[in-house]
Formats: structure tokens, sequence, C-alpha cells
């Protein structure tokens, strides 16, 4: 998994102190942080039309080199009051050219309505998005005013680093605290924003109860199917910009580097299958190779060549309110899987042991979605 | 490849070739409950417990 690399944006009347302080938090969770500085933007600029164009352009084009350099095909963002509406504007002007990973925009001035929904996260111009807010914030409140009073020349601003947004959206983050401006800028924030931005690397916290999980389901797994414990393997894959991969760490007794590196897609496999129904699934090879069409060639290549059987498991709310009980909000899939042979349950999946079982270790997974749920958001673990 | 599975909503589907489909009606068998924990016995506390969190979370606890 490349590292990610973290742009960070000031707002007006600032040179972005905030920046320096927090390039050791980004790093000790494995980003690498990129500060842009526009210079000293005055309350005046912000309110010329060609003065704020010619920041949105100059931010276009740090971007495009930045990502042209690097090779990134998305960056995150840590944006901060102008700079919040900096960048909702290129996307904007962009339209897909230039996408976000994981954004965090604190005392943002970006208008309440923003389509969330309807646009970025469909299209996925942006992967997940944290609204650090103060309640007092007085100066995005002004901003939104002088956006209604102004009319056409007036900057299509917004009071959401205040009041948050108008519409709730899954990937949507809202986190309020009390205080003004520049409260949302606490160095107690530091860290979790870059958990925020690091997944699905998961923090040593969550990684080490997930890992935990991960090693009593497999050991659960492999007594009930009655294979040696060796031959079981277990991962866990979440969707990440456009595939699904595997968390780094969050596996056990997986050695087979190429393994580590397979992207899936939604329907590919029996992984993808789980992912995009909210049903466990299980799949298991039929001689010499497994069925043409489940797993593309290249990430077919990657499979260990012992793998002989996997078993997927939804991680998701199960919702037993309808007639199936289903993983609701899936945000990864567990795979319980083997090397060398296929365990005789396994091929029989009409046996009520092999159904009992399944379930037994599905809903097991909780605590792991728990986790999961958490570190998306850049929250610690409050439990453990 | 399809999958057919809301076919019969039986307790488990068996799809075509190696793929197979788990699918549990929401009405769960009290047997099957009860069987899960038992597999659960022997488990650490921790994972026993995940177990019962998500059977309450979806409403199944008996």
């Amino acid at each position: 998994m490349p590292h990610k690399i973290v742009v960070t944006l000031h707002g007006i009347r600032t040179r972005g102190q905030w920046q320096k302080q927090i390039t050791p938090y980004l790093a000790r969770h494995g980003l690498i942080p990129y500060h842009l500085d526009y210079g000293f933007f005055g309350l005046l600029s912000f309110l010329v039309p060609w003065a704020r164009a010619s920041r949105v352009q100059w931010l276009r084009d740090e971007l495009r080199d930045l990502m042209d350099r690097t090779g990134a095909k998305r960056v995150s963002l840590i944006a901060h009051s102008f700079g919040t509406w900096l960048a909702l504007e290129v996307l904007e002007a962009e339209n897909g050219n230039i996408r976000f990973d994981r954004v965090v925009l604190t005392g943002s001035i970006v208008r309440r309505d923003f389509p969330w929904g309807a646009t970025l996260m469909r299209k996925r111009w942006i992967q997940a998005l944290r609204n650090e807010r103060a309640t007092g914030d007085w100066v995005v409140r002004a901003a939104e005013l002088f956006s209604r009073l102004a009319g056409p020349v007036a900057a299509r601003a917004g009071a959401s680093g205040a009041l948050g947004f108008n519409t709730a959206c899954p990937g949507v983050h809202d986190r309020a605290v009390a205080g003004g401006h520049s409260e949302v800028l606490n160095i107690a924030n530091y860290d979790k924003w870059a958990r925020f931005i690091a997944y699905p690397r998961l923090p040593d916290d969550h990684l080490r109860r997930v890992r935990r999980l991960v090693q009593q389901i497999r050991a659960l797994a492999a007594a009930r199917l009655g294979v040696d414990a060796a031959l079981v393997r277990a991962n866990i894959f979440v969707p990440g910009a456009s595939a699904l991969r595997m968390i780094p760490g969050a596996w056990d007794n997986m050695h087979w580097a190429p393994e580590h590196d397979i992207e899936l897609e939604l329907y590919h496999g029996c992984t993808g299958c789980a992912f995009t129904d909210g049903t466990p699934f299980s799949i298991r090879r039929l001689g010499a190779g497994w069925t043409a069409g489940v797993l593309p060639g290249p990430e077919q290549a990657r499979l260990d060549p012992r793998l002989q059987w996997v078993l997927s498991l939804p991680i998701g709310r199960i919702d037993a309110r309808d007639e199936l009980a289903v993983a609701r909000d899936v945000v990864g899939v567990l795979n319980v899987d083997g090397l060398d042979s296929v365990p005789p349950l396994l091929q029989t999946a009409d046996d009520p042991t092999l159904k009992t079982l399944v379930f037994a270790l599905w809903a097991s997974t909780e605590k792991i979605r728990e986790s999961l749920a958490l570190a998306d958001t850049g929250e610690p673990l409050h439990d453990d | 490849m399809t999958i057919d599975r809301h076919a019969t909503h039986p307790a488990a589907t068996t799809s075509p070739g190696e793929l197979v489909q788990f699918v549990f009606r929401s009405a769960l068998s009290s047997g099957l409950l009860k069987t899960a924990r038992e597999m659960l016995d022997a488990a650490p506390r921790e994972l026993a417990e995940s177990f019962e969190q998500a059977v309450r979370r979806a409403g199944l606890a008996s």
C-alpha cells in the first residue's frame, strides 16, 4: 500500500503555523506532508473576485504539478478556512480531473448545501470527509453573511465550519466542538486527522484488537473445520480509492507476499461477492484451477498456488429486520481460507453444521466492524 | 456469473460451480443460535462477546 501524500492549506490572514506543527503527527502514521503556502491573503483580497480566482488557479497548478511529479492519482488534504473554499472550488472546476483521497476541513467556509452525496461521493471525487467545526465560529458565519449580501460577486461561501453541512451523507463525518475559528486547529486533533487520513492503514490500538480477533476467528474456524491451523489463514479486505485491498497487518498466517497486493472489484471472487451482497460466500477450488472469470487474471496470478478454499464474511451491521439477515453498511470482508485441501465440511454446503459455523464466524466479526468504523473516522479505541 | 440468491430463501443456498452463497432467514431457528453459541464456548471471551453483540444488535437474541 503506497504512502499517502497529505496537502495542507492555510486560511486568510495567516501563514499557517499549524501546518508545521502537524508534520510529526502525519509522519507517525506513515503520511507524507506537503505544505502549500499562497502567502498572506488579507480580508480585502477575499472580497475581490479576481484575487480569489487567481488563488484557485494557483492551487490547480500546484496540485497538477504535485500529482505529475509523484505519480499519485489522489492526494489527501487538510485545509483551514479559506483553504477549504479553495480546495472545493478546485474540485468542482476540475470536474473529476483532480480527485482527493481523504479530506479534513477545519473552520470551513464551504457553502452548507454543498452536494456531497449527489456529486462528490457518488463520483468518488473524494473518498471520505471529516468536517471539524466550532459552534462559536463567527468568522465562518460572517463569510456566509457576506456571500448572501454581496450576491453574484461574492464567494459561494457558507458557515459549514460552525453549523455543519445541510445533508448527511455516508463518508461525511461531522465533528463539533465549542469555541471559535481557531479552536478546531487544536493540537489535540492532529493525531485524529492523521489516523483518519491514514485509513485503511490501522493505527496501533485498532490494529492490535483487529489482529487479535482475526487470530481468534481463524483458530475457531480451523478447530471446527477439523483442519490443521497451520493451513488456515485470515485477512481483511476493505474498499479503497478504486478497489478492495487487504489491510496491512490485519491478517494472520498470510505468508505469500504477492497476495498482499491483490486488488478486487465488486463481485470479484468470493470477497467481492460478500462485500457487494452483504452475505457470506465460500469458494473452493475444483481440480487444477479456479473457475475462469472468478478473479481477473492478474489478481488470480497473485494467489498462493496452495490455496484451496475461501470463506468470505462481510463485515457490517447484521440486520434481521427483513426476511433475510444481511450485513448493512459493509466496511470490509473477513476472509478465512485454507491451503492444500478442502475440509470435508466445506464440500457439503447444505450441512447444518456448516451453516451454523458460518453464522457463528460471521456474527463474531462485530467487534472488528466496530474498530473499522471508528478507525474510518479517525477516532481511537475507547474500550480496550 | 449469476447467483440466484432469492430463489427459495432457504437457510443456505448453493450457486453454480464452486461458489456458494450463505443466506440466512431473519427468523433463525433457535437451534442454530444455540449451536452457534456452543461453538463459541471454548473461544476467547472477547470473541463470544463480539458474537453476542452482533446478535443483540440484529434483534436475534433469545
